[in-house]
């Protein structure tokens, strides 16, 4: 036992020890300015991050501190929300605002990479939708100068052109409508003044930079008219540590008055925080005597079906994976399985066939594995043992395994023959957990979190039917500390979220009835009935219509829903409505997935909601969405529309373990009223699209890990 | 040493939540007692082992360069030309005459290789070529090929070994270098073989000591 413990600390410690042996081999990267884009110290560059990144930045100088999420949308094109908080604002100008915040979006494309004489040349939009506080455009290149120096020039307007302007090339710049915000001021970018800004940034260690530069931001309002702090110098140096891999931390003396601080976390989705998955390895595939050498023992035999489903049963619970059922002839075998814990599905159904070689007579040859999620049926997975047998130890074993595999529909019905899983249906089952629920970039608190414990508990009386429900208990926290009094004359689907947290303690989240059908081999149905979400309760309704092999599923989902009380117990409010969408889905060969909702909402608008999230194979999920509706924007109030982005990061992936829980994160800064979904559980496309052709496709390299 | 070791590693993983918790509420580190819930919840406790080598299977020792780590592994199962090894604790090495194939259980795993044969590591030809394949970040296949050459180290060294060789294998991804001591027989006795970037070399070692 001692010798296993220790065995298991040495290989973990060592992939760590090397990962950060890699680090430090590491090229110059590109980093990170205090607004949270690739660049200097206060002015961009013309770098990227690795595409797919994720970074967040958080920086402070004098009075003015900024918070960035940052994602590499494509290799070119980047993404970034800000939240700036401008402190003293009202100290020599008065205002009613102690401190002023300021949500902005920007958007960056990377024209050029660097090439031997070319440097790499990026344009960029600055606070494309928000309030224009922070409104600026630029273009700037970078230009490596050997492997430890970097050097930065640029052109820049608006906020970037307001120091040592050279000119106004494209006609004056119109002034600012700060209005509702939400809405992109088209007429301003590039105009007026424009003033050159350069920097250079020097690699003296493996961890050590230093950056210095010369901005052309003038801080008119910060610096000028509300005089929060004195921009006595364009010049701005400092020196940055990097922490490890993932994380840089900066101090720096910025306008000759100020020292500005900045830590910046950039996540690689390609990069494994763990250096992949640990733990035991599978079950070698076992011998089969020829044809010639089979006995009774080793051809199937009727009524033996119960005692292989226990074996094999056995074997799979190692890896958290359930039998709901099990049909052997003699050489075929359909075994229906639903993994509880392995992130990704390929490696399921690959250790699942393991277990099947282990276990099954001989004489079965044709193995067809299907997953299950909440008693659908969802494809059919159909090896050849011969193809496992033979493969297990070959060169390109992946992609031969997969050209030698089919993934197929089939029908929602138990096979012929078959023998259901052990004490499945019916079973209760409940947990607790500690829950953490988040309010983020709200207009008046960048973070409001609550943290409780949660009691969940399920009883599954048959295949696809489900009564489930969960209760919270908050012991700490601020959402109910929201002094935001809704003004919305829409009805208060949302606007009300901080009544509900003030009030619903404790909570029951949800209490339903769900029941999950498939009525034909591309059609799967749910009707969940029952206290759907936090706001609202009554009955759902979804059919999809997708294809195993296909790329596009279309969905179509009613509702009549009732608005709960707010202490979320079991009464209602007065107002109700039917609300419903139908679904287009669409996953496109390069990770992008599009989701266009058309239908009407829980305000009774009518409208669409736009979604795209670029997946990873290996889980991550990063995308935004936006609703335009009926409602006029002044009707909306604050942010014009709704709008969105969202963040999934499995936990597997940062600990090199078998789970398949997730980080899931959306933020919404404004909750209003219109463009509202029913937030209800179960929803039926992303349960059904993981174990189809193309998701499993894209994760087979772990089939056989 | 083995508890120093395992606190290192709590650690870092648990710095490494802090920091995805700074993702999730872009709040710094302020996150730390949701980070530990969050890490004793889905983290902690090995891994359950299904593959369990027999009680008197025969045993080779294996080292870890990077890290100085020498542990046994015990013979799991013979297929022909492969004998797959495996450590205490379920991590696994498959041997193709003792030419490294593939690991499992090592985080960045060797997933297959196309690799030389001992007649291929002492014959007249030096030159072939190797093919390793690996899961990137996303678990997508990456295939690395090299051109390998084979030179003889001067000096065999120990009893029962007649040909002590290098192979250098060159690839767009950079340079590795294995070492074979091989008997008469043509048995591998003793190898230092290239596992990945995030794993290193390995020293494989089939006599005592």
């Amino acid at each position: 036992m001692t010798a296993r413990r220790n065995v298991f600390r040495g290989v973990a410690a060592s992939v760590f020890a090397v990962a950060a042996v890699q680090m430090a081999q590491a090229e110059m990267k590109p980093t990170l300015a205090f607004s949270g884009v690739t660049g200097l110290i206060d002015m961009p560059s013309g770098e990227s991050q690795p595409d797919g990144s994720l970074s967040v930045t958080k920086s402070v100088f004098g009075p003015i501190g900024r918070t960035t999420l940052t994602f590499q949308i494509t290799p070119r094109l980047s993404g970034s929300f800000r939240y700036t908080s401008f402190r003293k604002w009202g100290d020599v100008i008065p205002s009613p605002l102690a401190t002023n915040l300021d949500r902005s979006f920007d958007l960056r494309y990377q024209l050029l990479q660097e090439s031997k004489y070319l440097p790499a040349l990026t344009i960029g939009i600055q606070d494309i939708i928000g309030t224009g506080l922070m409104a600026g455009e630029y273009i700037v290149a970078t230009k490596s100068v050997g492997k430890t120096i970097k050097v930065s020039a640029g052109l820049g307007w608006g906020r970037f052109g307001s120091y040592g302007s050279i000119g106004a090339p494209f006609g004056p710049r119109p002034v600012a409508e700060v209005g509702l915000g939400g809405k992109p001021r088209l007429g301003e970018w590039f105009k007026g003044d424009v003033a050159p800004f350069a920097g250079v940034e020097w690699q003296i260690t493996k961890r050590i930079g230093f950056k210095a530069e010369y901005s052309s931001d003038i801080y008119a309002t910060e610096a000028g008219y509300r005089q929060t702090f004195a921009r006595n110098s364009p010049f701005n140096y400092g020196f940055e540590y990097q922490v490890a891999d993932i994380a840089r931390i900066g101090i720096y003396s910025l306008y000759g008055s100020e020292i500005g601080l900045s830590a910046q976390v950039v996540l690689d989705p390609k990069r494994s925080m763990s250096g992949g998955q640990l733990g035991a390895g599978p079950l070698p595939i076992k011998n089969r005597p020829g044809s010639a050498g089979w006995t009774n023992d080793t051809v199937f035999q009727s009524g033996s079906a119960t005692k292989l489903r226990d074996k094999l049963q056995k074997l799979l619970a190692v890896d958290g994976i359930v039998i709901e059922s099990l049909a052997v002839t003699e050489t075929r075998a359909q075994l229906r399985i639903r993994n509880t814990r392995i992130d990704n599905g390929a490696q399921a159904i690959g250790r699942t066939s393991r277990a099947m070689a282990a276990v099954l007579p001989a004489s079965v040859e044709s193995f067809e594995i299907v997953p299950v999620a909440d008693g659908l049926a969802l494809s059919k997975v159909v090896l050849r043992r011969s193809d496992l047998e033979a493969l297990e130890f070959s060169s390109d074993q992946d992609a031969e395994l997969l050209a030698r595999t089919q993934i197929v529909a089939l029908p929602g019905q138990q096979p012929a023959g078959a023998v259901l899983g052990k004490g499945l249906y019916p079973k209760f089952d409940w947990g607790l957990a500690p829950y953490v629920r988040t309010a983020l970039f709200a207009p008046d608190n960048p973070l409001r979190i609550d943290v409780g414990v949660r009691a969940t508990a399920r009883y599954d009386i048959a295949p696809g039917l489900v009564f489930s429900g969960s209760i919270t208990k908050k012991f700490a926290g601020n959402l109910n500390k929201s002094t935001r009094v809704s003004n919305s004359p829409l009805q208060h689907v949302r606007s009300d979220s901080a009544i509900y947290d003030r009030e619903g303690d404790p909570a029951l989240e949800n209490l339903t009835l769900a029941w999950y059908t498939k009525p034909s081999p591309d059609l799967y149905g749910r009707v969940t009935v029952g206290y759907l979400e936090r706001m609202f309760g009554g009955v759902s309704a979804e059919l999809l219509w997708k294809q195993v092999d296909k790329p596009y599923a279309l969905g179509v989902e009613v509702n009549y829903v009732k608005q709960r009380d707010f202490d979320q117990l079991l009464g209602f409010q007065d107002y109700s409505t039917v609300t419903g969408h139908v679904s287009g889905y669409y996953a496109f060969n390069n990770g992008f997935l599009a989701e266009l909702d058309v239908g009407r909402y829980l305000a009774g608008d009518v409208g669409a909601t736009l979604s795209i999230d670029r997946t990873f194979a290996n889980g991550w999920k990063i995308g935004a969405y936006a609703t335009l509706t009926d409602v006029p924007f002044e009707d909306f109030g604050e942010g014009s529309f709704d709008k969105g982005i969202r963040i999934e990061i499995p936990y597997a992936w940062a600990l090199g373990k078998q789970t398949r829980k997730k980080y899931k994160n959306t933020i919404q800064p404004i909750l209003r009223d219109g463009g509202a979904r029913l937030a209800v559980d179960g929803r039926l496309y992303e349960t059904v699209r993981e174990y189809h052709a193309g998701e499993l496709d894209a994760k087979w390299g772990r089939f056989w890990k | 040493m083995g508890t120093v070791l395992e606190m290192m590693r709590l650690s870092r993983l648990s710095r490494g939540f802090c920091l995805l918790a700074g993702v999730a509420v872009l709040a710094g580190c302020s996150a730390l007692p949701l980070a530990k819930v969050a890490l004793s919840r889905v983290g902690g406790g090995t891994a359950p082992i299904i593959a369990k080598p027999g009680k008197d299977s025969d045993v080779i020792t294996m080292t870890l360069v990077s890290r100085k780590i020498k542990f046994p592994i015990q013979q799991l199962a013979v297929k022909g030309d492969v004998t797959l090894w495996t450590a205490a604790d379920g991590a696994q090495v498959a041997l193709r005459d003792g030419v490294m194939i593939s690991t499992r259980g090592f985080g960045m795993d060797l997933m297959s290789a196309e690799v030389p044969s001992v007649a291929d590591l002492i014959d007249d030809s030096p030159e072939h070529a190797r093919k390793n394949t690996y899961l990137d970040g996303l678990d997508t296949p990456v295939r690395r090929v090299y051109d390998c050459v084979v030179t003889p180290v001067t000096q065999p060294s120990g009893p029962d070994v007649a040909y002590h060789v290098l192979e250098t294998c060159q690839s767009d991804a950079g340079k590795i270098k294995n070492e074979f001591w091989i008997s008469s027989a043509q048995m591998i006795v003793k190898s230092k073989q290239w596992i990945s970037s995030g794993v290193g070399y390995a020293i494989f070692n089939t006599t005592k000591g």
